[in-house]
């Protein structure tokens, strides 16, 4: 059964030590992926991940996996570009099964104004050297036979862009690949210990103060997913992030079936079959903002009705389990990743209900950043600083199927 | 009476389930495992009538119906599509929806569920009981406290309640040793049920949980057990006993509602079985105790990580079966206890439709007009909302009626509002950038609507009343798609300023139709508006016989009167203007051809040549703020913002040849500086129009798309001088 | 289903205890009856004109709704699509019905379901 799991992957847990030259605080892909590329890129391994519950027991471990870099503008479209390539590798990286398949993705327009919003991606992904082509109905009904065109007679499909390169990944896989490669090189991970302050000598950060005591470090990341603004706090921070629920649900397990991600704008929602045959299938986060990891009927309710007007063969599916998890949402619907003003304090946040296919990258240019002190060109765009001056990397409409 | 289980049909008795009938015939309904025949395992699962993974010990036989065996290796078959109506909306084909509300809703009819029952009774609150053998297969608990319950016939019922009661009571463990997975293996439970209904299970050896040690089997049944003593017991059938329990608490694991509560054995404190040593513990993802040992071994200590490594859990039964064995297993092997995992719905699967039942997505708009372009042969498109014509067939001679003609549009979907009030101005002046209490009486003004931030989320025109009595009123246009929030932003405002102003949204009363051409005052004049106003007034006059507001503007580049008017006459207006200019060649426009023509005078649609961080100076829009003025939304933030350098601009474009895809990149020494938001190819002007974005400084003068050179041009590209929209 | 008929009336906004003075008119008989959408808003059926004491009250036609004059059988037949509880009789209720933001006022042998004019066709469709 767990052929999976047998290859290479091994965690190896350490005690913690009272000081560390890197000490991220997050235990999901972006602060593991951070470490583990401090470790085999810039050759840093006195580091120090610190996590409050279980590794990827966060956004890592709860997201519905899709990989793509069909966004809508180019400072986005080359981030998750690289974040896509550096995915394709991962396996062959870290020799770690992370279930890595590349299936297309399938992103319907029902009306002329959502094919404008298509034809437009399609242009500018080919620019920014990204594979996504206009099909029309007919060649959508040859992708993915399931689709029903007419859209129960409500929601029509007049055409769709077609991405190439969307794929999926096993994400805890993907968690637990970072993880142990990290830990291999020397890095500690710190299960079950949550930051409750952070150590300042002066404005500058020196480290953090933990459930399980104080520890100094060189530079500080914060990576913790939907408690941003918390962590931020301390530092003296306000972040333009608030934190929004956000659900997904997923079947039994099928024979395969279903070939690309489905996803339509009109609708907001999306589905992919895993290895295993379920049906992943998730929809726009909640409007309310809340920490809340209730999951609620009406969600599975409207969720699924469209699924079922996208794909009317899901109608006989039993679903298995629903969930839900908290992100941070910022204000300009991109990510913020880089300094922050305060010394000592490096952040990676805004990783909202996208930030799955974003951990390699995030992390491999986080740890750069973090090595050299300097803010790369890849992420540049994304720097806090963006909304003090006015120019933020706004991208709604990419958002839609994470 | 028969039921047919993989193409074979099966005799049952009145009253079997499925999986008794199946076990009567003395086979499985799957390919072996302990079967509960309480609901607890997912050992039973099969495909009936089309929906794998539905338990058949909770489903009746019935004459014909149809099971299909899970396969022995791999999942069930995907099914093509389900019969659908191809005009009906899905949600029509599947079950519907009961709803009730109750007091106290108790899930269980056991011993602690019925006390729960007659305690709330005795306290005079409405109580619904649920329970497997009234029919109720609850799916789920959720914060409200809301409780979902799939009805024997297929139905739904949804109960909303004030105290939900989880009285669920205890499961019986499956065992967990070699052989665990053949057939012929019954819990003490499931064996009294079938010898209840008379099923002869043939040799029976009956043995606790807490004493096995091995299942022996040949061609997938079993043929004797093993005792912990090493004693070996032949037979056919083996009744599994044991003194602990599981309580059935995920539904109340799924919810943390102060007014759900678990009550009697699912509540309790239970003690874990004896650690399994050999054997498959999950059935439903098939994991066995070795595979938990090798994710230990590798580090996954924690019971999350086990889970998440191994799935064990993770199937159709949620932990049901296996969660007591998983967690002695981790409490034998870290020396702490360990906690069950979160419990999340469904508890009892749904299908995807039975989620769905009755559900209902946002509702379409029509417009009064909706079966006139219909009948005219437009192509609808749904846009902000509504039902809108997006073409009569060939946008370009609608285009043209515009503009040599006079063409009439649907533009009902326009926010409309009337704002009155001692405070109206003070409020007007704070909600919009430009100055309005100097707009007289029977004039109006373009405004921007803007947010906190200083960027533009709508525009609109400020029209001001004629006062009748004193009194000073507003009407107020916004986009269609801005219509709805803009009515709530403005209410707030207005509220949390504490000013005295009141508002009526009139968008869904009143129609509007925009007659727009040269000839369009023609065409008023003989359907009795003797006077059309100037440019940018505003007056109430009667056209055809209907009551109007008309308001002369332009969007189109032409002379345009908009005329509002009551929802009602709207059929009759229509078709009054459509007799009248019959010989002036009067026809329709739709929004393709309104797109093309505002583009050519430059005109912005927001959302669509707009971005989410678009000020007024990105926009080249300055002249419609007045910062000098001491207060209005966004003042602030575009003080703060003037002094900063700015790289971001919506320029106009002109170039040679046909039109650029909308979204094309802008490119400036092979970089990407932006996109084209807007582009036609004018037939009237002979060239290509387009508006778009430039994101780097210094801005160009010429700029390439599609290969081939751009001309950066200010707009309006389309009679500069406004003389056709004021004639 | 029947198609349904235009509701005409008047809608009102004015200041709160300006509408409640008209909903009860000090001794003389009422000829109208008023919905009331909110504390400053109303609709009014039943008349043509209405004197309400606010200088700035907005008294306008309304156009905007339509309605059906169900029977108590066809309310029972549609109340499955209602989640919410139900007003008392004579009380105006409003609320999402089939996903419809719809209004309904329940009388002793019939029931007033008001809806929008642009969503009814999508009312009908969704309920019958
Ligand atoms: C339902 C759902 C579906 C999604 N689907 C997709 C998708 O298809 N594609 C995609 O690209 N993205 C998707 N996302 C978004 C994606 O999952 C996240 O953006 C991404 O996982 C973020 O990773 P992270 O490492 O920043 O945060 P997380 O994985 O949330 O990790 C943060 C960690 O920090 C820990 N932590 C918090 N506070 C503290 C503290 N004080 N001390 C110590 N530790 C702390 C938490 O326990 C957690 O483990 C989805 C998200 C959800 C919820
Ligand atoms: S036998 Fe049906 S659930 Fe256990």
């Amino acid at each position: 059964m767990n052929e999976f799991v047998e290859t290479l992957l091994e965690l190896t847990w350490h005690e913690p030590k009272s000081s560390y030259d890197v000490v991220i605080i997050g235990g999901g892909g972006h602060g593991l992926a951070t470490a583990y590329y401090l470790a085999t890129r810039h050759g840093i391994t006195n580091v120090a991940v610190i996590e409050a519950d279980y590794i990827g027991s966060g956004n890592s471990g709860r997201n519905t996996t899709i990989i793509r870099a069909n966004y809508g503008i180019p400072e986005s479209i080359r981030f998750y570009n690289h974040s896509v390539d550096l995915y394709r590798n991962l396996e062959a990286e870290t020799g770690c099964r992370i279930m890595h398949a590349n299936k297309g993705l399938i992103w319907m327009a029902h009306t002329e104004s959502g094919m404008r919003a298509e034809r437009s991606r399609v242009q500018l992904n080919n620019a920014c050297g990204v594979e996504t082509v206009l099909v029309d109905p007919i060649e959508i009904k040859r992708l993915c036979p399931q689709v029903d065109l007419t859209g129960g007679g409500r929601y029509p499909v007049l055409g769709a862009s077609f991405h190439v390169p969307g794929s999926t990944a096993r994400h805890d896989r993907v968690v637990w690949a970072y993880a142990q490669g990290a830990m291999h090189r020397g890095v500690h991970v710190l299960q079950g210990t949550s930051v409750t302050g952070l150590l300042r000598d002066g404005d500058r950060v020196v480290g953090v103060k933990t459930s399980r005591g104080d520890i100094s470090a060189g530079i500080v990341m914060s990576a913790v997913g939907g408690d941003v603004s918390t962590i931020a706090a301390h530092a003296g921070l306000r972040l333009p992030v608030r934190t929004h629920p956000l659900q997904a649900f997923v079947t039994n397990g099928y024979a395969q079936g279903l070939g690309p991600i489905v996803s339509s704008t009109d609708l907001l929602c999306y589905v992919s079959q895993t290895a295993r045959g379920q049906m992943l299938i998730g929809h726009e986060f909640e409007r309310e903002s809340s920490y809340s990891r209730q999951s609620s009927f009406q969600f599975l309710q409207s969720c699924s009705l469209k699924m079922a007007y996208l794909l009317p063969f899901v109608r006989n599916l039993k679903i298995l389990r629903q969930w839900t998890g908290r992100c941070d949402i910022s204000a300009d619907f991109s990510p913020i990743m880089g300094f922050t003003g305060v010394e000592g304090l490096v952040i990676t946040t805004g990783w909202g209900t996208w930030g799955f296919k974003g951990i390699p990258a995030g992390g491999e240019q986080m740890a750069e950043l973090i090595a050299t002190g300097r803010t790369p060109d890849l992420i540049a765009p994304f720097a806090l600083s963006r909304f003090a001056a006015d120019h933020p990397m706004a991208d709604q409409g990419s958002t839609g199927t994470r | 009476m028969r039921i047919v289980v993989d193409e074979q049909p099966i005799e049952y008795a009145e009253g079997d389930s499925v999986a008794v009938a199946i076990v009567r015939a003395d086979q499985h309904p799957q390919h072996g495992g302990a079967l509960c025949l309480a609901g607890d395992c997912g050992n039973c699962c099969a495909e009936i009538d089309g929906v794998a993974f539905t338990r058949t010990c909770l489903t009746a036989a019935r004459p014909g119906l149809r099971v299909n065996r899970h396969p022995a290796v791999g999942a069930p078959p995907l099914h093509p599509d389900p019969p659908v109506n191809p005009v009906a909306s899905p949600n029509h084909v599947a079950s519907t929806v009961q709803r009730e509300r109750a007091d106290v809703v108790v899930i269980g009819a056991g011993e602690s569920g019925t006390a729960a029952a007659s305690a709330a009774r005795a306290e005079g609150r409405a109580v619904t009981v649920l329970a497997g053998e009234l029919g109720h297969d609850v799916v789920g608990v959720y914060p409200g406290p809301l409780v979902i319950v799939r009805l024997a016939d297929g139905d739904m019922l949804h109960v909303h309640a004030h105290d939900v009661v989880i009285a669920t009571g205890a499961a019986e463990l499956h065992p967990v040793c070699d052989g665990n997975m053949l057939r012929g293996i019954f819990t003490a439970g499931a064996a009294e049920k079938l010898s209840a209904t008379g099923v002869d299970l043939g040799m029976v050896a009956t043995v606790e949980l807490e004493q096995l040690r091995s299942i022996e089997g040949s061609d997938g049944h079993v043929t004797g057990v093993v005792t912990a003593d090493g004693t070996s017991t032949p037979c056919h059938s083996l009744i599994v006993t044991s003194r602990h329990t599981s309580p059935r608490d995920l539904l109340a694991r799924m919810v943390s509602d102060p007014h759900v509560h678990a009550a009697g054995a699912a509540g309790a404190h239970f003690e874990l079985p004896p650690c399994p040593t050999t054997g498959v513990v999950c059935a439903c993802s098939k994991v066995t105790v070795d595979d938990l040992q090798m994710v230990w071994d590798k580090g996954f200590q924690h019971l999350e990580l086990i889970k998440r490594a191994s799935l064990c859990g993770t199937g159709t039964c949620q932990g049901g079966a296996c969660m007591p064995h998983l967690r002695a297993f981790v409490t034998a092997k870290s020396g702490q206890a360990a906690a069950p995992f979160t419990g999340r719905p469904a508890s009892r699967q749904l299908t995807i439709g039975e989620a769905a039942a009755d559900m209902h997505l946002d509702p379409f708009r029509r417009t009064a007009l909706h079966d006139e372009h219909i009948a005219l042969g437009a192509r609808m498109d749904r846009f902000g909302g509504w039902w809108r014509p997006w073409n009569y067939g060939d946008y370009l001679d609608e285009y043209w009626a515009v503009r040599e003609g006079v063409s009439l549009g649907d533009v009902s979907t326009l926010g409309k509002m009337i704002v009155s009030g001692p405070d109206v101005v003070e409020a007007l002046e704070r909600i919009y950038p430009t100055t309005i209490h100097d707009i007289r009486p029977g004039r109006s003004r373009y405004v921007l609507l803007l947010n906190e931030r200083g960027h533009l989320i709508d525009d609109g025109m400020v029209c001001r009343e004629t006062s009748v009595d004193g009194t000073d009123r507003f009407v107020l246009t916004f986009t269609s798609g801005g219509a709805s929030f803009a009515e709530a932003w403005i209410r707030d405002w207005i509220e949390s300023w504490g000013l005295d102003v009141h508002v009526l949204d009139r968008t869904l009363a009143l129609s509007a139709i925009n007659v727009t051409g040269p000839l369009a005052s023609e065409l008023l004049r003989r359907v009795g508006l003797d006077e059309p106003p100037r440019f940018l007034q505003h007056v109430h006059a009667d056209v055809a016989g209907v009551p109007c507001h008309v308001l002369r503007l332009s969007f189109t580049g032409e002379a345009s009167f908009e005329l509002h008017h009551p929802r009602i006459h709207s059929v009759e207006l229509w078709q009054a203007l459509m007799a009248a200019g019959s010989d002036l060649g009067v026809r329709p426009h739709g929004l393709q051809a309104l797109f093309a023509l505002r583009l050519e005078k430059g005109h912005v649609i927001v959302g669509m040549d707009t971005e989410m961080d678009s000020t007024p100076r990105r926009l080249n829009m300055d002249w419609a703020v007045k910062l000098d003025k001491p207060n209005f939304i966004g003042r602030t933030a575009l003080l703060r913002t003037a002094d900063l350098d700015d790289r971001r601009r919506l320029f106009g474009m002109t170039m040679d040849g046909p039109a650029p895809v909308e979204g094309a990149p802008i490119w400036v020494d092979g970089q990407i500086v932006g996109h084209v938001t807007s582009s036609f190819h004018s037939p009237g002007l002979g060239k290509t129009v387009m508006l778009g974005w430039q994101k780097h400084t210094p801005f160009a003068d010429t700029v390439t798309i599609d290969d081939r050179p751009a001309l950066v041009t200010h707009p309006p590209f389309y009679d500069a001088e406004g003389a056709r929209a004021r004639a | 289903m029947r198609a349904p008929d235009a509701l005409i009336g008047l809608r009102v906004v004015a200041k709160p205890a300006a509408l409640d003075a008209v909903a009860a008119p000090d001794g003389r008989p009422k000829t109208w009856t008023m919905l009331r959408i909110a504390p400053d808003d109303a609709i009014v059926t039943g008349t043509a004109t209405l004197t309400v004491d606010d200088p700035f009250a907005i008294v306008e036609p309304e156009y905007a709704f339509v309605h059906w004059r169900l029977t108590t059988a066809e309310f029972d037949g549609i109340k499955r699509h209602i989640e919410w509880p139900l007003p008392a009789p004579g009380v105006l209720g409003q609320g999402l019905i089939a996903g419809v933001a719809a209004k309904v006022v329940i009388a002793s042998d019939h029931v007033l379901l008001i809806v929008s004019a642009s969503l009814a066709d999508e009312l009908m469709d969704r309920l019958w």
